[in-house]
């Protein structure tokens, strides 16, 4: 479109050709026509910016003119005549100048260049209209643009924080696993919590763990609810270097010791550094039945795990091997026979075994001295070796006694760094038994000794008594018979004659071998006792009631005589301010038994004793005055003179000893 | 009859002498075994009372010491060791008679001392 305006001048009359050449302008063309049908197909087929046209044209030209698309700059000419006609001109279109026929040229040039300028300023118009339409519509594809761009944002935006949403939850997921992982303390633990992950994942088979070396296998497994250790002693595979986790041979073990078929396994080596043994290898092994698909979640889902399984599969493994040694060096630490403990410079108890602290409610209560627990002392024990084994940094040895018992105590140094030690181990060894039994052993060779030394001493004595009465003898018969002096030598011989029985009675009870199995009357045997025990009863009265007469028994008449001994001892020790001992005979024609009581009115024999009165070495009597031998002693004879031998004790009534002999066959 | 007490115990042979000498003996003493050798032939004994028990020679070595010296002596050895001894012992030793000690009765020591005597003679 040329920038020119096209000013299409219609009227019959005008002299506008005339005045239009005359007026020459680059800012516009012009057209003349006459015709008002002409007029209007030009205005129809061209762009006209000006038309100038008489009043002379009827009505509906103007208003086809005015109803074109681009409606001109309207200029009308208005003829002399037609001023009637311009009300209704004028209301029915709009002109945007109404002109006077044959105005003056100047005038009318003026008129036509402010027609041109409201062209070019209607054409400037409409181009900016066009303009800003264009540029609307710009705007508005460009604002679809970024609408779609912020769509495309928010939806990216949301995708991402599902995305980020997904990735977090993942990443708690594993947190949640790590520290699930860390709270395992075994085997089973772990695979009961692989079982619990994996299921969130999809289908799969119960997880086990095979643990294979060239020498062996062990397979856990946690089966519906059950766990299973099954360790087997033989070679699982012919080759363990080229076992990898794909293979089918470890499919086809599994399948072996599992007993059904392994399916589409899902296996996984575990490297666990703590497996000691080079050729040992641990696979986690799984049946998959999720979809081909999923394969690839399923592998990232392991992959991130395994890592994390396998450091603690290893701290299982070790701790396993260390609550193992822990719980073995306990035991045994345990089970020692002797109380043990470990101490510090200050006597506080580190550690002790269960003897160490028996009776004690807290077993090992911390900041506790040893000799609080087990001496329940104020101060460390006296003959502690600990300070000293400390000191010189050697084993160190003591004797200390608690109560009725004493210990032995070995004190041995720690020397943890270089240096003085710090701690010590104490170990106590109860030598209260031992010490006993030495005393006892002591009393019971002072007792043979004292037997020998008892024959010679009789033998001494017999000498001179022997003397004395022969020689009252002798003067008896030189003396008056019926005279004091004859008296008084006799009450001599008679004593020196009781003196020999006392000395002869000693000599065959200090003699203890060689001695024979004879038949004699339990009655004398008694009378021959009785005398040696003079000084036994002299606190005490005796009271004998024989009525055995003469029914005699087989044995050693010495034996015998030890158990009458041993129990008249017993019945007189046990009544310290003095009482009554009774000793009886009996005898059963019946039954033919002889029995032997020994009764007393002494305290009794606490019923807690009772039963171990017969033992070997158990004595209530103050040490150095009883064996413990005499009773044990006591029923082994009369156990092998066939005998029987019980009592009866009532607490504060007094003990009664029954001892029963078949008599001697005729 | 020369009786000859070998004892070591002075009170025996004290007794012994007396009760011997009431009957009419005559008693030569000693003390222990050397003695007794020493003064064996001088006393020329009937019977001699032989202790086994004593310093310096026992009863039984003087017996074998003295061999054919022992002359026409009876001899009786005594001892309170009765389970040690007995007359077969003792006659084994030389000795005729065992008499244990103590004595419950010297006198009867005496009797059976001259009834050794009366029957060998």
């Amino acid at each position: 479109m040329s920038d020119k305006h096209l000013i299409l001048w219609a009227d019959p009359q005008s002299e506008a050709e005339k005045f239009l050449s005359a007026w020459e302008s680059d800012a516009f063309e012009s057209i003349e026509v006459q015709e008002e049908n002409l007029a209007l197909q030009f205005l129809k087929v061209h762009q006209v910016s000006i038309l100038v046209a008489s009043s002379s044209f009827g009505f509906d030209f103007w208003k086809q003119v005015q109803s074109l698309p681009n409606p001109p700059v309207c200029v009308l000419i208005l003829k002399s005549d037609d001023l009637v006609r311009l009300d209704q001109f004028l209301n029915s279109f709009s002109f945007f100048r109404v002109l006077k026929e044959s105005l003056p040229e100047g005038e009318l040039r003026q008129q036509i260049e402010s027609c041109i300028a409201e062209a070019s300023f209607r054409a400037k118009q409409k181009q900016l209209r066009r303009e800003s339409s264009k540029k609307y519509r710009e705007l508005e594809s460009l604002n679809q643009g970024l609408e779609k761009i912020v769509e495309e944002r928010t939806r990216h935006i949301e995708m991402t924080k599902i995305e980020e949403e997904d990735q977090l939850l993942k990443v708690r997921n594993l947190i949640r696993f790590i520290k699930d992982l860390t709270l395992l303390s075994s085997v089973e633990e772990l695979l009961q919590l692989v079982r619990k992950e994996v299921r969130k994942l999809g289908q799969f088979g119960d997880p086990l763990l095979l643990q294979v070396s060239a020498k062996s296998s062990v397979l856990y497994s946690y089966q519906s609810g059950h766990y299973n250790k099954i360790v087997n002693p033989k070679p699982p595979f012919r080759d363990t270097e080229n076992l990898l986790p794909s293979s089918r041979g470890l499919q086809r073990f599994l399948a072996n010791e599992l007993g059904r078929p392994f399916v589409t396994p899902l296996i996984f080596e575990l490297r666990v550094a703590s497996i000691n043994q080079q050729d040992q290898r641990i696979f986690l092994a799984l049946e998959s039945f999720v979809a081909e698909s999923e394969s690839d979640r399923i592998s990232a889902f392991f992959s991130d795990r395994l890592e994390t399984l396998t450091l603690a599969l290893d701290r299982i493994f070790l701790e396993s091997e260390y609550t193992e040694k822990a719980y073995l060096w306990e035991q045994t630490f345990d089970s020692l026979q002797r109380p043990i403990a470990i101490l510090d410079v200050d006597y506080e108890v580190l550690r002790s075994n269960r003897l160490f602290s028996v009776g004690q409610s807290a077993r090992s209560s911390p900041g506790k001295k040893c000799y609080e627990i087990f001496a329940q002392r104020e101060s460390p024990c006296e003959g502690c070796p600990m300070a000293h084994a400390l000191e010189s940094g050697q084993t160190a040895q003591g004797t200390i006694r608690l109560g009725s018992q004493t210990f032995q105590v070995y004190s041995y140094p720690i020397i943890l760094s270089q240096g003085r030690p710090t701690n010590a181990v104490n170990s106590y060894i109860d030598i209260t038994q031992s010490r006993e039994l030495y005393l006892k052993l002591l009393q019971s060779e002072k007792m043979s000794a004292l037997g020998v030394l008892a024959g010679n001493i009789a033998h001494e004595l017999n000498n001179p008594l022997t003397g004395i009465r022969s020689l009252a003898q002798v003067l008896m018969h030189q003396v008056e018979q019926g005279s004091t002096l004859h008296a008084d030598l006799g009450e001599i011989e008679k004593a020196t004659e009781r003196s020999q029985k006392i000395i002869r009675n000693l000599q065959e009870f200090s003699r203890k071998e060689n001695s024979t199995t004879e038949i004699f009357s339990l009655d004398e045997i008694i009378e021959k006792t009785i005398p040696m025990l003079k000084a036994l009863i002299r606190n005490h009265r005796l009271d004998l009631e024989l009525h055995a007469g003469t029914a005699k028994m087989k044995g050693e008449p010495q034996l015998i005589q030890q158990v009458i001994f041993n129990l008249i001892n017993n019945a007189c020790q046990a009544m310290k301010t003095g009482g009554v001992v009774t000793v009886t005979t009996e005898y059963d024609a019946v039954q033919k038994r002889l029995a032997l009581v020994v009764k007393d009115t002494g305290p009794g024999i606490p019923k807690e004793v009772q039963d171990r009165i017969f033992e070997a070495f158990f004595t209530t009597k103050k040490e150095g005055f009883g064996t413990g031998l005499g009773l044990s002693l006591s029923k082994d004879i009369v156990a092998r003179h066939d005998g029987t031998i019980e009592f009866s004790s009532d607490e504060g009534q007094g003990t009664e000893f029954r001892v029963l002999f078949d008599e001697a066959k005729a | 009859m020369k009786i000859f007490v070998v004892d070591d115990e002075p009170l025996v042979r004290r007794s012994l002498k007396k009760a011997f000498e009431i009957k009419g003996h005559e008693v030569f003493e000693a003390a222990d075994g050397r003695e007794a050798l020493a003064q064996w032939k001088s006393v020329d004994p009937d019977v001699a009372l032989l202790d086994v028990l004593m310093p310096g020679f026992s009863g039984p070595e003087v017996l074998k010491k003295l061999g054919p010296d022992r002359g026409r002596a009876k001899v009786v050895l005594m001892s309170a060791y009765s389970g040690e001894y007995n007359l077969e012992t003792a006659q084994r030793m030389g000795a005729d008679l065992f008499h244990p000690k103590p004595f419950e009765d010297v006198f009867a020591l005496v009797k059976l001392v001259e009834e050794l005597k009366n029957e060998r003679s």
